[in-house]
Formats: structure tokens, C-alpha cells, sequence
């Protein structure tokens, strides 16, 4: 029996049991494929909020130099959350949804990230008239670590221009 | 005979290899095209949005150069007029200094923007004719127009440029 006996002519082929193992053994192989999916679900996940902070910060910051009102970014580590709020104490309305803008981490669409630390924690992040950050009123220097996710990546505010970077 | 399940799995016949080999190449072909599709929309989300992001950045950035040359306090309050920086008083006797170095803009030695590529200041006199950077006299100067180019990730830039009148001239 030569080479072409076996692959090509041997009609006997796989039985079905042969088949099924295989398709089993696969499986075994997706499900742990899957699973790093999974992680990169949650990876996914913590990048995106990342970007949301950046970008509801300087949606405060905005708002501050367009309405002439000074704007406020709290973060709260307790209860795992950051809210913006105007000058006279008033939630600043969500343009997505409407409502109070709250932010709730560690539950929901957000449940694998939360705020580990913020420089603004014990005050909040006040934006002046002329879009100029400080801490509570209070002008700062250099860069300020805005706030920190998961003891991982954090997000830096540069004094005076209010610059937003996301760091290591 | 009859088809009982003990008949299917006794079933020495069953596929050959060849017949196994086509499905999975089949199985291959496909899979390609759905991870290239898939890759494609990534690509194309992270590009858009790295795209909207730098924009914003740069609105950002030239909204606030915009406001304080037009609080320039006087024609002869601006001290330097360079091609890639200026500095300046304003109206509240604050002086301000705006360069431009490695691939960023500052703002009194604070970061404002990165990923620039050019920041650039032209200067006019009172009959709109373009002064030589670095002006030698900054007093003539009555108008400044501001030219921002923004790198992307993806080899392209993108421009914005305003022309500044200040209010106290």
C-alpha cells in the first residue's frame, strides 16, 4: 500500500466517534480562546473609560469658557464615582440622556474599572472663566494627577492650560 | 440496514480525509474574510477617533491663543514676535509666552497641545503688509494670524488657522 492508498484512496475514512473527539478537542481550544477575549473585553473596557474621563473633563471645561460659569469635576473615591457640577452646587445636566451627569464606576457598563486615587478627591477640580484649572479654588503647579483607575494608568492635568494625558 | 445511533457510530465508513481537508480550508477562506472585515471596522473606529480627539485638542489649544493675543494690552506690550513663538502682556499686566518645541506648544513653560507639527505666527502692520519674523519692531505690529498643523497617527495632519485682530490696537 503506497502514500496515495492511504490519503486518498482509503475509503474507510474517519468514523463519526473519530470526528466528534476532534470537534470536542476544538472546542476545548476556543473556550480558552474565548476566554482571553474575555480579557480583552475588560482591557477594552478600561481604555474606554479612560477616554471618557478625558472627555467629560474637558466637556466641564468647555462649558466653563462658553457659559461663563465656573464648573466643578468631583471625584468621589468612596462611592466610586465622579459627577460635574456648576459654580452655585446645581448638577450640570448630561448631554447623553439628560439627567444629572453621574458617572458610576464598578457597576454596569463600567463594572471592572475603578477610581484607586485623586489629587481632587478632598476638593474637586474647579475650572475658572477662562478654562484656567485649580484645586478647589486653589491654582496649582506642574502636573497634577487628575485621577488614577485600578492602581494602573492615570490621567494628568497640566496647570494653567488644563491639558489632559493619559499616562502609565 | 437500519440507521440506529450504534449503526452511525459503528460506521467504519465515514468521511476521508480529503473530504475533511476541503471543509477546513473552506472554514479557513471564510474566517479570513470575517477577521479582515472585522479589522477593518477597528482600524477605521480608532482612526475616527484619534481623528475627533486631536481636533478637539487643537480647538482647545488655538481657542486659548486666540483669547489672550486679543487681551494684548497694548501694540508695544508684545516683547517678542518670533516665527514659532510670541510673548506678550496682557490687560492684566500678566506676561504670556507661547513656543513652540518638540512637536509642542507651551504656554509659560506649560504643556498645551503635543502631536503639533507646525505652529506658526505671521505679523501685519497697520496696511495688512507681512513683517519679517523675527519683527524687529513689535510695535508695528496690528494684527497676528495663528497657523496650527496637527499630526495623526496615520502619517496625515490636518490645519487650523484664525487671524487675530487685538482688541486694544
Amino acid at each position: 500500500m503506497n502514500i496515495t492508498d492511504i490519503t486518498l484512496k482509503n475509503q474507510n475514512g474517519f468514523s463519526l466517534l473519530e470526528v466528534i473527539v476532534v470537534v470536542v478537542i476544538v472546542g476545548v481550544l476556543a473556550y480558552f480562546s474565548a476566554a482571553n477575549f474575555g480579557d480583552s473585553h475588560s482591557r477594552l473596557q478600561y481604555e474606554s473609560v479612560l477616554k471618557k474621563i478625558v472627555s467629560d473633563v474637558r466637556y466641564a471645561r468647555e462649558l466653563a469658557l462658553t457659559e461663563g460659569d465656573e464648573t466643578r469635576v468631583y471625584f468621589d473615591q468612596t462611592n466610586n464615582r465622579y459627577y460635574l457640577k456648576w459654580d452655585n452646587g446645581n448638577y450640570i445636566q448630561n448631554p447623553i440622556g439628560g439627567g444629572d451627569f453621574i458617572v458610576q464606576l464598578g457597576e454596569g457598563e463600567f463594572s471592572q474599572v475603578n477610581i484607586t486615587s485623586s489629587v481632587f478627591s478632598a476638593g474637586w477640580l474647579n475650572f475658572d472663566t477662562k478654562g484656567a484649572p485649580s484645586n478647589a479654588g486653589v491654582p496649582f503647579s506642574d502636573n497634577q494627577n487628575l485621577v488614577s483607575l485600578n492602581n494602573a494608568k492615570s490621567i494628568t492635568i497640566t496647570a494653567n492650560t488644563g491639558f489632559l494625558q493619559i499616562e502609565n | 440496514m437500519k440507521t440506529s445511533l450504534k449503526n452511525i457510530v459503528s460506521n467504519h465508513k465515514g468521511m476521508t480525509l480529503l473530504e475533511l481537508i476541503i471543509v477546513m480550508v473552506l472554514i479557513g477562506i471564510v474566517s479570513i474574510f470575517i477577521t479582515g472585515v472585522m479589522f477593518y471596522e477597528m482600524n477605521l473606529f480608532h482612526s475616527l477617533s484619534n481623528r475627533t480627539d486631536k481636533l478637539q485638542i487643537s480647538r482647545d489649544a488655538l481657542r486659548m491663543i486666540s483669547r489672550d493675543i486679543r487681551q494684548i494690552m497694548a501694540p508695544d506690550s508684545i516683547s517678542q514676535a518670533y516665527l514659532n513663538s510670541i510673548q506678550f502682556d496682557d490687560v492684566d499686566d500678566f506676561t504670556i509666552a507661547y513656543t513652540f518645541s518638540n512637536n509642542q506648544i507651551f504656554r509659560n513653560g506649560d504643556l498645551l497641545q503635543n502631536s503639533v507639527q507646525n505652529l506658526e505666527f505671521e505679523y501685519f502692520d497697520s496696511s495688512g503688509n507681512q513683517l519679517t519674523s523675527p519683527v524687529s519692531n513689535p510695535s508695528q505690529i496690528r494684527t497676528i494670524s495663528i497657523d496650527l498643523t496637527t499630526s495623526l497617527s496615520n502619517n496625515q495632519s490636518f490645519n487650523l488657522a484664525t487671524k487675530i485682530y487685538p482688541r486694544n490696537f
